[in-house]
């Protein structure tokens, strides 16, 4: 008979799997990415400020994602609850088994880096990672029936310990990091180990607790929230199952979420300036630069995938059946879904300009205008393309991810999934290391070569989903010959704008057209997931 | 309109190595009541996820009016009620925003109908889906297949974890469903004397393969349950030739018969025992003989 | 009219309903020419396939017990059909083989218990006597 340890360890190992593979090549790609696209030797001296920075920020990230990398390894712990094991044992191998593969994570990651002579130390960091994750773990366990508490406790005991860990690097607070933390000392490490035992014992109590039904949840304030926001408005009348089914995916995938988080930001920002936080430049620079990241970015990337979940769960599970089972077709679901996402994105996206556009009324009727046009004036030589191409193309960039993680999400398959994401950051990290052995006209050439061979790819592929879309019935004609349309009129605006080096390189070039032909993928590949993941 | 509604034709269904559909084939007439038979993991559900165009024919061919379900959505849904065993109903809509959400996608659908089975099952308008009870959500999901009169109505388990009163409203609907021309039903169930009750045809599946599909009445009167009293004790099980199953102990058996009763008598004559009794046994019975 | 039906009887479905029928006529709960429910209404009421409420009504159309009016729905038919009396022999007799059994197992002869049959029959209020002579 297996014993309990083995039984669980090889629970975590096989829900954990693809995660922990997905994960390890992310904290590894990502920050070789980085790295060898800074390219100067002098910023990965160890000691020097620049180096230190990218430790510091670089562990913290990774950490963060190793840690949801575990929690969703492990699963909730009252899976095991009537099991014949008691609390004690269950949180020791449980946490042990977190901890050990955290340490793990980021000692290989930094052991990997160091290859490169980034100095990365082991110990500290490690020991660091390991007591936070077990806070983290106690407070999660410890907080059952509640995502707010267990929210607020995770912060609530990894805050201190981050605050602490980059006070170890010379930074008084947080930002300000001098010196790399090379080795711990003596009572450090003990610190952390009590602190690793302590939140041992604090996770005993708190599962023996929660086992006995003790848990602590909101449900009354739940209860009076629903009945408060439960809208006393008519019930809508539809006139068509379009309208129906747009109603439907507005309200299930919470398509105004992006935008209030837009303005949250924006509206944090303006509070930081006048708490006096922020000085003026400062908060113009950010209100044009950080949400644009998120715009393009973030936010595409997360919602592409909520919006793009057709099913109860699980991301990869089978598709909803009360969707799968309405009397509709699979390219009217798409446009439905599409539709949805692109309200969504235009939303964010308006809510970004107009608040921008009113701050900036403001800053100009308070007399910031010199501050203003300071952050509006772009560097010189540059003409009306360089200041149209980034309003044109950012949010075609953002649509384009949207998109196609909306089209990867609907398949429902969990494979594909693991193979995107293992096969781009494989290819991120053949890269980094195929650096270190070319020269650089070789590299340069290598590049070329890839930029010429996905873009090819990409037009060759959306060229095949429209066939495939076309051929299945699940787009009209009209719209195939509307996107062809729109791709090449785009194709022919890139070519006729002037456009600085290196747009002269054919492969790139190649690269730009592929891209636009991305931007127009979704079309014919979202009505193809859906049919795939709908009819299996 | 045609006389067969659902006509499935030698459907194997694999699920990685594992044949969850071997070789089924069947046909569901017009205004029939069909019951669909099994333990857990037979196969119903795979069966009934094929009429609905949710899984698409490996091998073989699924027809439902005449159209391939996963083909033609909008041809074959359209015109079916179906009610799932996980009650895919959004937890975050009112009821009265369900009933007009549903009410956008059939142009046959009857307010009138709504509105009297909401009053009947006394379902609260203005109450989220994700705050009723199970029995309340499997009414109102009910309420929702029905409303738009469909021409066949699907049901899988549609009594699993429900209490007699729920059970009996979705009994109910079933027999007025097909008391009204033309309509039909298909429901899968392992609660026998539910579908003794309501079933015209019934199919019985085990590990993917049908092993009895006939009408109702002749499923019962083709067996016959017999109790053999023998002149010795039996200290095994006695095989005689055209029984499928048999109990007792002693001197008293019982057996199971399909058809060839008078092979049974016979043979119980060779071995020296007298039937002192014959009757007719339950569906369950019947079923427990074959699957044994 | 109140029917049972069970599952697990034995008796198919349609036999239970045929046999209620033909005893409620016999005890005189149903009157001859009182309406029956239609065959969709029974099988609401009983939650049963209305084939078999059909298959039900259609024997006892046949035994006599019931007539179908084109349009107007199903009745009891009119004037004590010989059958329903048929029913009543029927019905008497089992009640008889019971008692017969059980004097029997007590070792009671039949005239004393033909006396004692006169002795409780006294004791009965007067009614007028229910049904035709037979």
């Amino acid at each position: 008979m297996r014993s309990i340890e083995a039984v669980l360890t090889f629970d975590f190992a096989r829900r954990g799997g693809n995660i922990f593979a997905v994960t390890m090549l992310a904290m590894i790609g990502v920050p070789l990415w980085i790295y060898s696209s800074l390219g100067h030797s002098y910023l990965l001296a160890p000691n020097s400020r620049e180096g230190v920075v990218m430790h510091v920020t670089l562990t913290l990230t990774m950490g963060f994602g190793a840690a949801v990398a575990v929690f969703q390894a492990q699963g909730r712990i009252a899976r095991f609850f009537s099991q014949p094991i008691s609390a004690a044992r269950l949180v020791a191998i449980q946490m042990t088994l977190g901890i050990a593969t955290i340490a793990f994570m980021y000692v290989g990651t930094a052991a990997i880096l160091n290859l490169r002579g980034t100095g990365w130390p082991l110990l500290g960091p490690a020991l660091f990672l390991s007591a936070t994750l077990a806070c983290a773990l106690a407070a999660i366990w410890s907080c059952e029936g509640s995502v707010l508490s267990q929210l607020l406790g995770c912060v609530a005991t990894s805050g201190p310990l981050v605050i602490w860990f980059s006070r170890c690097y010379g930074a008084t607070l947080m930002g300000d990091w001098q010196v790399m933390w090379q080795s711990p000392s003596m009572e450090e490490s003990l610190t952390l180990g009590a602190i690793i035992a302590g939140a041992y014992v604090a996770a005993v109590f708190g599962v023996a607790r929660v086992r006995q039904g003790d848990v602590c949840d909101f449900t009354a304030l739940q209860a009076w929230w629903q009945r408060l926001s439960t809208s006393h408005h008519a019930a809508p009348s539809f006139r068509s199952p379009l309208e129906a089914l747009r109603w439907f995916e507005a309200r299930r995938t919470y398509n105004f979420v992006p935008a209030y988080l837009i303005a949250l930001l924006l509206l944090a920002m303006l509070i930081l300036r006048c708490g006096g936080w922020l000085d003026t430049p400062m908060m113009f620079e950010l209100m044009m630069t950080l949400p644009l990241t998120a715009l393009t970015l973030v936010l595409p990337l997360i919602f592409g995938i909520l919006f793009g979940n057709c099913s109860h769960g699980q991301v990869w599970a089978t598709m909803n059946q009360g969707i799968a089972t309405r009397p509709v077709t699979d390219s009217l679901l798409a446009t439905t879904m599409l539709s949805n996402a692109a309200i969504a994105l235009l939303r964010s996206w308006g809510t970004w300009a107009i608040v921008v556009a009113l701050v900036a009324l403001l800053a100009i009727a308070l007399g910031f205008r010199e501050e203003l046009l300071r952050a509006l004036l772009l560097p010189e030589g540059s003409n009306w393309t360089h200041r149209l191409a980034p309003v044109i193309i950012l949010p075609l960039i953002s649509w384009t991810i949207a998109g196609l993680m909306m089209s990867l999400t609907a398949t429902g398959r969990q494979w594909l999934w693991s193979l995107v994401l293992i096969g781009g950051f494989s290819a991120l990290i053949f890269f980094v290391v195929i650096q270190q052995y070319v020269s650089p006209p070789q590299f340069r050439l290598l590049v070329l070569g890839w930029y010429a061979v996905s873009g090819t790819c990409y037009v060759a592929g959306t060229a095949w989903a429209f066939v495939e879309a076309l051929r299945k019935r699940v787009i009209s004609s009209g719209r195939v010959i509307a996107s062809l349309a729109a791709w090449l009129f785009s194709v022919i605006l890139l070519a006729a704008m002037p456009l600085p080096p290196p747009s002269e390189d054919i492969a790139w070039l190649i690269h730009s057209v592929g891209i636009l032909a991305l931007s127009i993928l979704p079309l014919a590949a979202l009505p193809l997931a859906i049919r795939w993941n709908r009819h299996r | 309109m045609s006389e067969t509604v659902i006509d499935i034709r030698g459907l194997t269904r694999q699920f990685g190595k594992k044949a969850a559909l071997h070789d089924v084939s069947l046909q569901v007439p017009r205004g029939c009541v069909f019951g669909l038979v099994g333990e857990n993991g037979a196969g119903k559900t795979t069966l009934i996820k094929h009429v609905l165009g949710l899984l698409r024919a490996q091998v073989g061919s699924v027809r439902v009016f005449e159209r391939d379900p996963a083909e033609d959505p909008v041809g074959v849904l359209s015109r079916i009620g179906c009610l799932s065993e996980d009650r895919d109903l959004p937890d975050w809509m009112r009821v009265d925003e369900l009933l007009q959400y549903m009410r956008a996608f059939y142009p046959s659908w009857d307010d009138r109908i709504a509105d009297e089975l909401c009053r009947r099952f006394e379902l609260d308008l203005r109450q989220r889906v994700g705050t009723l009870s199970r029995g309340q959500r499997a009414r109102a999901g009910l309420v929702t297949a029905l409303a738009h009169r469909p021409d066949l109505l699907v049901l899988d388990e549609p009594s699993s974890g429900l209490d007699p009163v729920v059970r009996r409203d979705i009994l109910g609907e079933i027999v007025r469903t097909v008391a009204d021309e033309g309509r039909t039903v298909l429901f899968s169930s392992h609660l026998l004397d539910e579908v003794e009750r309501v079933a015209d045809r019934v199919a019985l599946v085990h590990k993917g393969r049908i092993v009895v599909s006939d009408s109702l009445e002749q499923i019962k009167s083709s067996h016959r349950r017999f109790t053999v009293r023998f002149a010795q004790p039996q200290y095994s099980p006695p095989q005689l030739q055209g029984a499928l199953a048999c109990t007792g102990e002693g001197q008293e058996w019982t057996f199971l018969a399909n058809g060839g009763s008078e092979l049974l008598r016979r043979t119980v004559a060779d071995h020296g025992g007298t039937i002192v009794d014959e009757s007719a046994p339950t569906l369950e019975e019947i079923f427990v003989s074959h699957v044994k | 009219m109140q029917l049972r039906i069970s599952v697990n009887d034995g008796v198919p479905i349609y036999q239970q309903i045929v046999n209620q029928v033909k005893y409620l006529v016999a005890a005189q709960r149903l009157e001859p020419g009182e309406a029956l429910p239609s065959v969709r209404k029974l099988a609401e009421q009983l939650v049963v396939n209305p084939n078999t409420i059909a298959r039900a009504y259609r024997e006892l159309e046949t035994a006599g017990v019931i007539v179908t009016r084109r349009g107007a729905g199903v009745y009891v038919s009119e004037g004590g059909s010989p059958l329903a009396r048929g029913e009543q022999t029927r019905i008497l007799n089992e009640r008889i083989d019971v008692l017969l059994a059980e004097a029997r197992q007590m070792n009671v002869d039949l005239d004393t218990l033909i006396e004692l049959i006169h002795k409780r029959s006294r004791r009965l209020p007067a009614t007028s006597s229910t049904g035709e002579s037979s």
